[in-house]
Order: C-alpha cells, then sequence, then structure tokens
C-alpha cells in the first residue's frame, strides 16, 4: 500500500498532466482511480470521468445512464430501451455538445444529436465529460468546437506475458423482456500488436406499464409498440510500439430497428411507427512523439448512417409515410504539438470533413435534396505552464461552404472561436485551486435545420453560445484517516446563448420552420463531491454527490409572456448521489437521480408544469474467480426501487421499477 | 470531520432543493354562460393540452379552461372545431395519425362530458335539421344523432382530406384539402340522400368554407406549400354547382358579415418571412376591399381563427402565438381598430362562439 502510495505522489507531482495517460496501466485499479479523480480535481477546465470500476457499478444499459451523474447534465430521455436519449450540457442543449469515440468525434450532419441509447455500457473503460474542451493539446480541431465534450473510451485489452487470448462473454435478462447476450474477444497478436471484438445483440419487448395524471385524475397505461432489435460490433486494433508511438483503428457497426411507441395521446391510438437504423465508421489515429518537445497525431474517418422511418397509419394515401435517409462523412485530421520551453506548449490542428446527404422518395426527402457540406477547422491553442498557474488559450477557425443541388441560396460560413482557460493554485501547500475559462462558440445549422422544415430556411445564420466559469478545486489524499481521498469542486457559470434556432409554426401545426429567433441566458452552479473513505475491516466505500443549480432564461424580448421565463426541460435544482461499497467479493450500489420541477413549453404556467422526480437504483454483484484465469460475475440490478412515476420529456412516460440480471464471465 | 459537514450540508440541499412545486391547479368553477363567447384552444402536439375557456362580456374577464373544472380530466390532444348546437357543444379532437381520435359532446350549461364518440380524425362541425356532420380525413363525413350523440350514417368522399364545410339548402359543401396528402376540390353532399353528387376543382389547400345568403359558397385556399402564391378564395355557385370565379387573396381563416368576408392568412413567401394577411372583400360584387382590414396597425403573430360577432359586427382574431405560450383574443371594430386583447388562457386558439341569453 505505502509503495503503490509513493509510485502515486510521484506521479502526481512530476507530471499530473499526463501520467493519466501512459501509466495507468502499470498501476492497480485503486491507484488508477486516484489519478483519474485527481486529475479532474486539477484540469484547466471542468472535467468529471466515470471509471470502468465506476461504471460498473451504474445501473443501466447504456452511455446515457451513466451521464446522469454528471453535473451539469440533463439527459433528454423518451423513455425505455429503445428511447431517444440525447444530452445536453449547462442547458446548451444537444447539438453544443460534441461526443467522441476513441478520440474521434461522432456525427449526425442531419439533426446535430448523437442517440447515446445507442452504445451500450458493455466495453466502455472511460466516460468523461468536459466543458469547453479537453484540456490536453494534442487534440483534433473538431474537439474545440463544442461547448461541451463527452468522451467515450472503450476498453484497450491488457495481457500478461503468457496470454494470447482473452474471452468475455455476459448475458443480461430481466424487464422489458430483454435479452442481452455479449462476446467479446481480445487477441494478443504479437507484443506490439492487440485486437478486440466486442459485440453485443439487444432484444427486449420495450413495454411497461405506466400511471400519469390527466387532469387531476390517475390513468393507467401500457408501453406498446416499443420493441427493439439491436446489434452492434466494435472491432479495435491497436498497434503499440511504445508509449510514443501508437497507432489505434476501430471499426463500428450498429445495426437497430425498433418501433416508436410515441407519447401518450389521450384520444390516440396505438403507434404506428417504425424505425430502422444503421450506422457504420472505420477510423484510424497515429499518435507518434518525435522528440521530448515534439509530437504529432493524424486521425481519419469514414462514417456511414442509415436511417429508415416508416409510419404505416391508414391515414396516409398511400397507406404509409416512408422516410429513408443516407449520410456520408469523410474525415481527416492532423495536429502537430511542440513545446519550445519547458513552460509553454504549442499546437497547430486542422481538420477537415465532407459530409453529404442523400434522401429518397418522400415529399420531405425531395424537398431537402441531396445537400452536403465541407467543414475546414483550424485550431491554433497554446498553454503556458508555471510553478502554480497553468494558461491555455486557443482559436478556432470554422470554414465552410454548403452545397444543395436544389435551387436553394445556400450559404457558406466562416468564424473565428476563442477560448481561454487558466488555473491557478494560490497556496503551494493547500490543495485549492481556483479554475476560470471563456469560450465564444457557436453550432452550425443542421441539414434538417436548413431543409426539412416546411419552408426552408436556407438562410439560418449559426447559433452562439457564449460561456464563462469560474471555479474552486480541492482535491487532496490522506493517509490513515478516515477520508482518504477528497475530491471537490464548485463551478459557477453564465452562458448567454444568441441567435439560438428555434421552430416556429409554419401554414399549419404539423408544419414549422426554423428561425434565428431565440435568446437565453443561463446562469448555475455545479457542485461535485467525490469521497473515498478508509475501508472498514474488508469493506471498502466510495462516495460521489453532484449538484446542479441553474437558471436558463429566455431573453427574447419578442413575447412579453415568455420573457424571463425558465426555458423548457430545464429543472433549476438537479442532483445525483452514489454510495459504492466493496466487501471481499460481494459489492453493493446505490444510485439516484433528483431533478426539480421543469415546464415543458416557453410559458411558465402549471398547465405546462411537468413535475418534479427522483429515482433510487440499486445493485449487487458477486464476484467468482474459478480458476487463475477464468471469473464469474453476477449482477443484479433493481432499478426506480420506490416505482416512481414520472416523465422526463411531457408525455413520454419513464419506466417505474425494474430489474435485471446479468452473468459476465471472463477467461 | 469538517468534510463530513459539508457532506450532509451538501446531500440535505440536494433533497430540499429537488422537492416538487408546491403550486397547485389553478381553480375554476362551471360557469353559466350568458353573455360572452367560448374559446377553443387547439393545444400543441402531442401535449393533450387542448382546452375549452369563456370570455365574459359582463366581468370582461377569461375563464380557467372549463373541461378540466367539470370533468376532473383533461379535454383531449388537437381540438380543431366546436359548435354550440341545441344545448350541447360539440368538439372535435384529433389525434395524429395514429388515431383513436373524438368527437366530445358536453352540456353548454355546465360543460360536462355527456358523450365521447370515436371518429377517426375528425376535422369541421356543422348542424343542419337536428343532425350534427363531421368531416374526417378518413374521408368521410359522417352525419351524428343529436339525441344519441352516436354516428347515423358515414357519407363517403372521393377527395381527399375532408376539411370545413358549409350547408346551403340541402347541400353541404365540403372542403377536400388534402389531408396527408394532396387535393384541390370540393364536394358536393345532397343531405336528403347523404351522397356525394359532384366535385367542383377550386384550387390547392382548399380549407374553409362558408355561404353567404344569396347562395354563393366561398372556399379559402391555402395554395399547395411550395407555391403559396397559388392561395386564394374560390367563389362557387350553389345553382350550379359549379365554380364562379376566384379572388386573389392570401387566405386561410374566413367569417362573414353583412355581405363582407373577413379573410385572415398566414403564408411563407419566398423570403422565408411569414407573409400575414387580413384582406377585406365585398360579397355583393366579389371585389377586394381592404387589403388590411385591420386599420390600427395591430400585429398579430399568428392568426389561428377569425369569428364575427353576428350581433354587432366586432371581428375576433385568435392569435396562436408560437404554440408554446398562452395565445390571444383580439378583438376589432368592423372598422378594423383593437377594441380589446384578452389572453386565451391556453396554447393555440382556434375559434370562438358567441352566447347570449
Amino acid at each position: 500500500m505505502r509503495q503503490s502510495l509513493i509510485i502515486f505522489l510521484y506521479l502526481f507531482f512530476s507530471s499530473f498532466l499526463h501520467a493519466q495517460e501512459d501509466s495507468s496501466h502499470h498501476l492497480k485499479e485503486v491507484e488508477v482511480k486516484s489519478i483519474k479523480s485527481n486529475y479532474a480535481a486539477q484540469s484547466i477546465t471542468p472535467v468529471q470521468i466515470l471509471q470502468h470500476s465506476e461504471i460498473q457499478n451504474i445501473n443501466g444499459n447504456n452511455i446515457a445512464d451513466a451521464a446522469r451523474y454528471f453535473s451539469g447534465v440533463q439527459i433528454k430521455d423518451y423513455g425505455g430501451i429503445g428511447g431517444l436519449k440525447t444530452i445536453s450540457v449547462r442547458s446548451l442543449g444537444a447539438n453544443h455538445t460534441g461526443v467522441s469515440y476513441n478520440g474521434i468525434f461522432l456525427n449526425d450532419a442531419q439533426n446535430g444529436q448523437i442517440d447515446l441509447g445507442k452504445f451500450s455500457l458493455d466495453n466502455v473503460e472511460q466516460i468523461a465529460l468536459y466543458n469547453a474542451q479537453p484540456a490536453n493539446l494534442l487534440q483534433t480541431a473538431r474537439a474545440f468546437s463544442y461547448a461541451s465534450v463527452l468522451e467515450l473510451k472503450t476498453i484497450i485489452p491488457e495481457f500478461n506475458d503468457r496470454e494470447k487470448i482473452k474471452l468475455k462473454a455476459s448475458f443480461n435478462t430481466g424487464s422489458f423482456g430483454l435479452i442481452n447476450p455479449s462476446i467479446t474477444m481480445q487477441n494478443k497478436i504479437n507484443n506490439k500488436l492487440t485486437s478486440s471484438l466486442n459485440t453485443d445483440w439487444q432484444k427486449a419487448n420495450g413495454e411497461y406499464d405506466f400511471t400519469y395524471l390527466n387532469g387531476s385524475v390517475t390513468e393507467k397505461g401500457r408501453r406498446t409498440n416499443a420493441n427493439i432489435n439491436a446489434f452492434h460490433a466494435a472491432y479495435n486494433l491497436r498497434y503499440h510500439v511504445n508509449d510514443s508511438n501508437v497507432v489505434n483503428v476501430d471499426a463500428y457497426y450498429y445495426h437497430s430497428q425498433r418501433g416508436l411507441p410515441g407519447a401518450i395521446i389521450l384520444n390516440g391510438g396505438k403507434g404506428t411507427q417504425r424505425y430502422w437504423d444503421d450506422n457504420f465508421f472505420a477510423q484510424a489515429i497515429w499518435r507518434k512523439k518525435l522528440s521530448p518537445k515534439s509530437e504529432f497525431l493524424i486521425n481519419g474517418k469514414y462514417n456511414y448512417v442509415y436511417n429508415h422511418y416508416l409510419d404505416t397509419s391508414s391515414f396516409y394515401p398511400n397507406g404509409k409515410d416512408e422516410d429513408i435517409f443516407r449520410q456520408n462523412e469523410f474525415y481527416v485530421s492532423a495536429v502537430y504539438c511542440y513545446r519550445p520551453f519547458s513552460f509553454a506548449q504549442l499546437a497547430y490542428a486542422s481538420d477537415l470533413f465532407y459530409n453529404n446527404f442523400f434522401g429518397k422518395d418522400s415529399s420531405f426527402t425531395k424537398q431537402i435534396g441531396e445537400p452536403a457540406r465541407l467543414t475546414i477547422l483550424n485550431n491554433i491553442s497554446a498553454k503556458l505552464f508555471f510553478d502554480r498557474i497553468e494558461i491555455e488559450g486557443n482559436l478556432l477557425s470554422t470554414s465552410i461552404q454548403n452545397y444543395s443541388d436544389k435551387s436553394y441560396n445556400v450559404r457558406s460560413y466562416q468564424a473565428f472561436a476563442p477560448t481561454v482557460a487558466l488555473v491557478y493554485q494560490p497556496i503551494e501547500n493547500i490543495p485549492l485551486r481556483i479554475r476560470a475559462f471563456y469560450k465564444n462558440i457557436f453550432r452550425i445549422p443542421t441539414f434538417n435545420d436548413l431543409y426539412y422544415s416546411e419552408v426552408p430556411n436556407t438562410t439560418l445564420k449559426p447559433e452562439y453560445a457564449k460561456q464563462y466559469n469560474i471555479g474552486l478545486t480541492w482535491m487532496q489524499n490522506l493517509v490513515n484517516t478516515f477520508l482518504q481521498n477528497i475530491s471537490l469542486t464548485a463551478d459557477g457559470y453564465y452562458n448567454h446563448v444568441k441567435d439560438m434556432i428555434v421552430a416556429r409554426p409554419g401554414t399549419n401545426i404539423g408544419r414549422w420552420s426554423m428561425h434565428n429567433d431565440g435568446s437565453v441566458d443561463i446562469k448555475g452552479i455545479d457542485v461535485n463531491a467525490k469521497l473515498s473513505f478508509l475501508p472498514i475491516g474488508k469493506l471498502s466505500y466510495s462516495l460521489n454527490a453532484n449538484y446542479t443549480f441553474q437558471k436558463a432564461l429566455n431573453m427574447d424580448k419578442t413575447y412579453e409572456q415568455t420573457y424571463k421565463n425558465q426555458i423548457p426541460y430545464m429543472p433549476k435544482n438537479f442532483g445525483s448521489f452514489n454510495i459504492q461499497a466493496n466487501y471481499l467479493s460481494f459489492s453493493f450500489a446505490y444510485n439516484a437521480v433528483f431533478s426539480g420541477y421543469r415546464y415543458a413549453l416557453d410559458q411558465n404556467l402549471y398547465s405546462n408544469l411537468l413535475q418534479a422526480w427522483h429515482t433510487q437504483d440499486v445493485l449487487f454483484s458477486y464476484k467468482i474467480q474459478s480458476s487463475k484465469y477464468s471469473s464469474w460475475r453476477i449482477v443484479f440490478e433493481l432499478n426506480n426501487l420506490f416505482n416512481k412515476q414520472y416523465q422526463i420529456v411531457w408525455y413520454y412516460p419513464m419506466p417505474g421499477r425494474n430489474s435485471k440480471i446479468g452473468l459476465y464471465w471472463n477467461i | 470531520m469538517k468534510h463530513y459537514k459539508l457532506l450532509w450540508t451538501l446531500t440535505a440541499s440536494i433533497f430540499l432543493a429537488s422537492c416538487s412545486k408546491n403550486d397547485s391547479a389553478p381553480t375554476q368553477t362551471a360557469i353559466q354562460p350568458a353573455n360572452g363567447f367560448f374559446i377553443l384552444n387547439q393545444g400543441g402536439y402531442p401535449d393533450n393540452n387542448s382546452s375549452l375557456t369563456y370570455y365574459d362580456f359582463t366581468t370582461n374577464s377569461v375563464s380557467n379552461d372549463l373541461y378540466q373544472a367539470a370533468n376532473s380530466k383533461q379535454l383531449g390532444n388537437l381540438a380543431q372545431d366546436f359548435i354550440i348546437y341545441g344545448s350541447k357543444i360539440y368538439i372535435t379532437l384529433n389525434g395524429g395519425t395514429s388515431a383513436v381520435n373524438t368527437l366530445a359532446v358536453l352540456d353548454v350549461n355546465t360543460q360536462k362530458l355527456l358523450k365521447s364518440d370515436t371518429i377517426n380524425v375528425p376535422r369541421y362541425i356543422v348542424s343542419y335539421n337536428g343532425k350534427i356532420f363531421v368531416s374526417s380525413w378518413d374521408n368521410n363525413v359522417y352525419e351524428i344523432d343529436t339525441a344519441t350523440y352516436s354516428v347515423d350514417k358515414k357519407i363517403p368522399v372521393s377527395g381527399v382530406g375532408p376539411e370545413g364545410m358549409a350547408i346551403v339548402g340541402s347541400s353541404l359543401y365540403v372542403a377536400n384539402s388534402g389531408g396527408y396528402g394532396t387535393d384541390s376540390t370540393v364536394s358536393v353532399i345532397d343531405l336528403n340522400s347523404l351522397t356525394e353528387i359532384k366535385k367542383i376543382q377550386v384550387g390547392y389547400g382548399a380549407s374553409r368554407v362558408v355561404a353567404n345568403a344569396n347562395g354563393d359558397v366561398y372556399v379559402t385556399c391555402q395554395g399547395n406549400y411550395t407555391d403559396t402564391s397559388l392561395s386564394h378564395v374560390a367563389v362557387i355557385d350553389s345553382k350550379q354547382n359549379a365554380l364562379k370565379t376566384t379572388v386573389n387573396v392570401l387566405a386561410s381563416q374566413i367569417d362573414i358579415y353583412n355581405n363582407n368576408a373577413f379573410i385572415s392568412a398566414i403564408i411563407y413567401d419566398a423570403n422565408y418571412n411569414s407573409a400575414i394577411a387580413y384582406p377585406e372583400i365585398d360579397l355583393s360584387g366579389n371585389t377586394i376591399i381592404k387589403q388590411n382590414f385591420i386599420t390600427d396597425g395591430t400585429k398579430i403573430t399568428y392568426p389561428y381563427g377569425i369569428d364575427v360577432d353576428a350581433q354587432n359586427g366586432n371581428i375576433y382574431v385568435d392569435d396562436a402565438s408560437t404554440f408554446s405560450q398562452n395565445g390571444s383574443i383580439y378583438c376589432f371594430t368592423e372598422d378594423g381598430a383593437l377594441k380589446f386583447k384578452t389572453s386565451s388562457n391556453g396554447i393555440g386558439p382556434c375559434k370562438i362562439v358567441f352566447v347570449r341569453s
């Protein structure tokens, strides 16, 4: 224990920022965890991290279930296994959050939102949420182009000298008719080359009973047309010459088909909509240190998306309404990072990507046509290190050319977006740090924003989000005290959104068009506490709590009734709480989420009110080491213990009490 | 130990802060309609927030949702039209394509629900000889008995998306709006035989239908969503059952007073700005009197319904605003000056019906 502490302290004081990446797999799990949480407290921009060991103790199936334990985050969840789940950070909306997968960003040029429900927690090593951007300079320009970044990293296989192949298999089943087998095969091809193939199949009827309030009467319902059949395969090839020269290749395939249960309609019938969804991408990253002072990163990706939407309602003239969409993205990026002096680091990143879109047949897709877009991002960044102060700044240039095969008056964009950030430790021996950042970034209108509304508004401007953040962090490791590891962070922030892209009704209520109408002021506080305690005998335990307070006010003066009203779906209060405990081979977790009341529409009236909700989940697991090389783990999850009936999105009921049992086998 | 305290403070603050909003639902008792008007608020999709409110001319105040007050439950999703016939209120509610939708029958004095009938995507309502006729996007017009409130007869229409209706003599004129497809006709139904007898070409996006005392039928045509210059008013001669003329004005909603038609329109122009227009037409010569009957510059965000008070010629325009906040009702004098404005106390007001004691 003492030895590992020394290793830890060494890493921490010598090069805390770079320690986390390369050295982690030489250390045992406990040490890694301490370093990471310290990293979180020391980061120049706010970051929250969930490690594999913590993710294992979170109830749920997908990334969204884990991401809701980050402070400042709202998951817009349409409910159930197949329900769309998108992330909004600090009230800025899903389009302002970038989601990266092993270092390269996922993208949907059509709607700009990533459905986190599609990414299972099964093979995830780490989930991190950065406000503004990741602090590391060796990043693609795209990493600087969002208001916040959610970073997913899959498990990197690790082998000891004699191992060649590792196999992991799991089977989960439970409520909603869930059947979820998964197999992961890891292969050491030689000392430098490893591969991993993770496959996962999920089938569920997705049905559940719920109750909801109709006026003042509680009514019962059952969610139907909610079945999902999803398959995903992720292949990773890693060529690791040494820590200074790594090539990482990923291939990813996802296929699903599902029913869309839709909202509760008081005078409505059963859902008649189905949705098919295919996504394939292949990407490669090469990272190489040329000298102790210089380093480069080269990335490339091809992404293909296929969406098929079908509504078989008899009210359509042909008995159906059908849309088929295809998208491609071609992406290349190069980054060069140079450290001319021990106290200064400079980096230049250049990204180029091309997106195109093909629709088929329906009136909407005829209207949207076959638009395409070329984006060139150039980013210059610099970082200065002094004894107790670190300053980072960057300037991102965005050039966009839109193309349309229609006679639309498409526009091109050119804009510069700056960020500055600093972290300062006022007193040498006191682990208190002050951090601050300013970022002015924008989101470009998506293809849907531009072309898919009733009357295409191809002259839409980008939506700007200005962010200011100031925060305190306190991070401390203690020896032989009740509290062993403390990480406390508190950030206050102010965001201003202008030219917000909002939908306004068109010639009838079913047809909308997009406008740069909105303006929003967001003031908030994020507080996070991560504590681990001195084990009591063989019982070790830790605790994590998050709390967010935010006022997100509509500043659009056009409408008197909604001016300075809280914007839809943003609770003023939101919090989460986790306890994890381990005793011998048993582990236990308690995970809870609390959300204050919200409004579903612009005007803050009782008739638009969505009540506060909370869910409390527990998880038990037991691990059996059956031989030197193989182990079993059985996990039981009980979710929404108190059967709380609630809605995150108006009239999309969330599941009540539900359970899941999983068996995991490692060999 | 200091941290311990901090932790508890933090935990406690989460619990406290996440308390429910203590607001209770606004209260409302049933009203005795005397001098005033009922307002139907369509609500948004899929928000189940259609509502029925009442504006009282004596107190100059608007009620909260009467339906919920009287029935404890919500009215439903996407109210489309309502009429008062006898002592009953008839309301159509259409819930989109997954439709098992309803015609709700309420007692006018208590606003209590008497019967809820299932009709697929019901749209507009007219009354005739003790019967109610409801157009439906399942391409039928339904005849409803006003004693049993149930469907007597289903009248198939050969057009797509039967919408607004008007009756002249024993003929019912129903606009074929196109529904979820396209159409450009009006069907004529003979109310004696309850069959479609003729179809008349009027133009894309036929929506609302009214008739004047001379037996001319006026149909607003909104265009076909891509070429908005096609928007116009079609005039049908009910004696010939043929298109008489067209008046080239932007037209969505229409009502008649003193043989003048008052029209509101919200159509998008080529620059993606909504073109809002309030033309007034003299129906004796079918000539445009004013391009804008609102003379005092009052701006309305989203005109969604127009009704003229037959007693005094006051013109009421419903403003649905953004559908994300309560709408308003604007009352104009016949000269087009704003007389008063009231909240509709609901989302997307689309129609008002006057009540006199």
